[in-house]
């Protein structure tokens, strides 16, 4: 018999569901590494994503140049750990941000339901239905692109995703009989909601946090694409295959945008695993494997 | 048994709207429990049968005001604690307490057995940690648990263990009332005594009221002082469970009584059918609920609702039958 406190205990089991799910654990290697790398290598290495070589224009890989040169002599390797700087940043900061706004506007709608209910979610389905891409491009336009309002803006545009989830989540978890057995014993509100509520409506949003993160990471690039998102001469994986537009890179020119490409599926799929992994782990249900 | 009234509820009712116009009015009602007045003295079991749908939980909940009451009273020692607040009623909490049916469903499974248990020391702030682990250990040995069973979650138990927790957990802070809602109905039949007779000697050892509502009239029988039938959301009889079982009184009472298998191959009992379906309280008839399906239903049962009246010595009944008598 453990003789652990409650707590720790819990945590513990989590930990250990998640430890002992294969895919998460890879896709949580694959971007502690991407993190690392594009943290530490830009010091170590000293790359410089800027200054074009004279020598080498779109020069293949190999030599001086990893991943070769882009049409302008930028080394494509140093642009891509740079590029990952900013995509993983906007991915997590704006995913961050929706889930700081739209978690407890649904909380409140749900849980107090009445005129926060009607305002709140009204608010989301006004959100909801403006296409979202346009409403980003003019919003992004309006201020001014850069990669903090593309994170903001994405971010903020993002809280309808959250608000919605864990309103109907809460919807249905405080009609549940643990929470009526919670006020039969006189449980407060603020413990009702985190004891009770959110730790029961809490696995989807861990889950959407993730999705939403790769979402966000997609649209960065799609906006960068656009040209309407992070500004050259600053890389990121979407303007660097907004750079690779032409047939001619395309076909002939493969360096230039198979390598973005590959790791924004690589890191989009590693999230998206991670989540998989937190929403087992959650699950009280399932059995830890020994 | 002493005859000092705990709790005293008069004329309660509870509406549930189950369909609204467009402009937010009430177009359909549910009437779930409909004028009910008890009386429930300290220390004995009030068992409340009926069949289901007929309103039993509501009442339960309403009396404990877990749901709010339409209209009504319920007197607390004398108080009516439906004109509490917030405040007023969750401190109210410490006193009476509720026994899910769904052991399933009534723990949070995010939740440790110590947690759970605690969750009503918590709530009031009872002791420090040390004392309140402490007295969650206490009340788990006599529900029949183990200490070492504290820091596992719900799902690792049987239904029966289940219950024990829910059990403990209504019990952590010594209330004086407790509303058992069928406590035993979601359990297997062979735990089901286990969990009748822990609720039997808990109630000698910590000197509990109960309300036993449940649809089983053997388990009625079994742990109540007296019993209470329900039919519609209307209380139709209250008696002492021997006169009640000796000489039920109501025409719908004496139908249930009837339908109680005697294990004895020479008994032959006569059984009374009940026509029909039991009317929906959505559209329940007037006057007196039961007179779609009594067999003595005269004109007077379906205009007026009989009232409920002593006929006998601490035996109730709401029936037009013994109107005369009583003239």
């Amino acid at each position: 018999m453990k003789e652990t406190t409650k707590k720790d205990s819990y945590y513990r089991d989590v930990l250990k569901k998640f430890s002992s799910h294969k895919l998460a654990m890879i896709g949580l290697c694959i971007i502690l590494l991407e993190v690392l790398v594009v943290v530490i290598l830009p010091i170590v290495m000293q790359l410089d994503p800027y200054t074009s070589d004279v020598l080498a224009f779109s020069a293949p890989p190999g030599g001086a140049h990893i991943l070769g040169t882009d049409d302008t002599g930028r080394d494509v390797f140093a642009r891509l750990i740079y590029g990952g700087r900013v995509s993983l940043l906007v991915g997590i900061l704006s995913a961050t941000i929706s889930l700081c706004i739209g978690v407890p506007l649904g909380l409140l709608a749900g849980y107090y339901k009445g005129i926060w209910e009607t305002i709140i979610m009204r608010c989301a389905d006004i959100f909801m239905s403006f296409p979202s891409m346009i409403l980003i491009l003019v919003l992004v336009s309006v201020i001014g692109p850069s990669v903090w309002t593309v994170t903001l803006v994405i971010g903020v545009l993002g809280w309808t995703d959250f608000a919605k989830l864990i309103y109907g989540n809460v919807l249905s978890i405080r009609e549940k009989e643990y929470v009526e057995s919670a006020k039969a014993v006189g449980t407060k509100d603020l413990p009702l909601l985190f004891k009770y509520i959110i730790p029961n409506a809490f696995a989807p949003i861990l889950i959407n946090f993730t999705f939403r993160t790769a979402q966000a990471i997609i649209q960065e690039s799609a906006l960068s694409f656009l040209g309407m998102g992070v500004q050259p001469p600053q890389a990121s994986w979407g303007n660097i295959l907004y750079a690779a537009q032409s047939i001619t890179v395309l076909s002939s020119r493969p360096w230039l945008w198979v390598p973005p490409g590959i790791l924004l599926v690589l890191t989009v799929c590693s999230i998206n695993f991670v989540g998989d992994g937190i929403r087992d782990a959650l699950d009280s249900k399932l059995k830890v494997k020994k | 048994m002493l005859n000092e009234t705990l709790v005293q509820v008069n004329g309660l009712s509870k509406q549930f709207v189950t369909a609204k116009t467009f402009t937010g009015k009430p177009l359909k009602k549910v009437q779930a429990v409909d004028g009910v007045d008890l009386t429930i003295h300290k220390g004995e079991t009030l068992g409340i049968v009926g069949e289901s749908g007929c309103g039993k939980s509501t009442l339960g909940r309403t009396i404990l005001r877990l749901i709010e009451p339409t209209s009504g009273e319920v007197l607390y020692h004398g108080e009516n604690i439906l004109g509490y607040n917030k405040e007023e009623m969750r401190n109210m909490r410490k006193k009476m307490q509720l026994i899910f049916q769904d052991p399933y469903a009534s723990l949070n499974p995010r939740m440790t057995v110590l947690e759970l248990i605690r969750a009503p020391l918590d709530a009031f702030g009872i002791g420090s940690m040390s004392e309140r682990t402490e007295m969650v250990a206490e009340i788990m040995k006599l529900v029949g648990m183990q200490e070492s069973q504290m820091n596992r979650y719900p799902h690792e138990f049987s239904g029966g263990q289940r219950q024990r927790i829910v059990i403990a957990r209504a019990l952590v802070l010594n209330p004086e009332f407790v509303v058992c809602d069928e406590p035993v109905s979601a359990l297997d039949v062979s735990v089901r005594s286990q969990v009748l007779n822990l609720i039997k000697e808990l109630q000698a050892h910590k000197n509990l009221t109960y309300m036993f509502i449940s649809h089983d009239l053997s388990v009625v029988k079994y742990v109540s002082d007296r019993v209470a039938v329900m039919y519609l959301g209307r209380v139709v009889e209250i008696a002492e469970k021997e006169e009640f079982y000796a000489h039920p009184l109501h025409p719908y009472t004496q139908a249930l009584l009837s339908a109680i298998p005697i294990p004895d191959v020479d008994v032959t009992t006569k059984r009374i059918i009940l026509e029909g379906d039991v009317p929906s309280p959505l559209n329940p008839p007037a006057g007196c609920h039961f007179h779609t399906r009594c067999r003595y239903a005269t004109e007077q049962c379906k205009q007026c609702r009989p009232p409920l009246r002593e006929e006998a010595p601490g035996h109730f009944v709401a029936c037009h039958l013994y109107d005369k008598e009583s003239d």
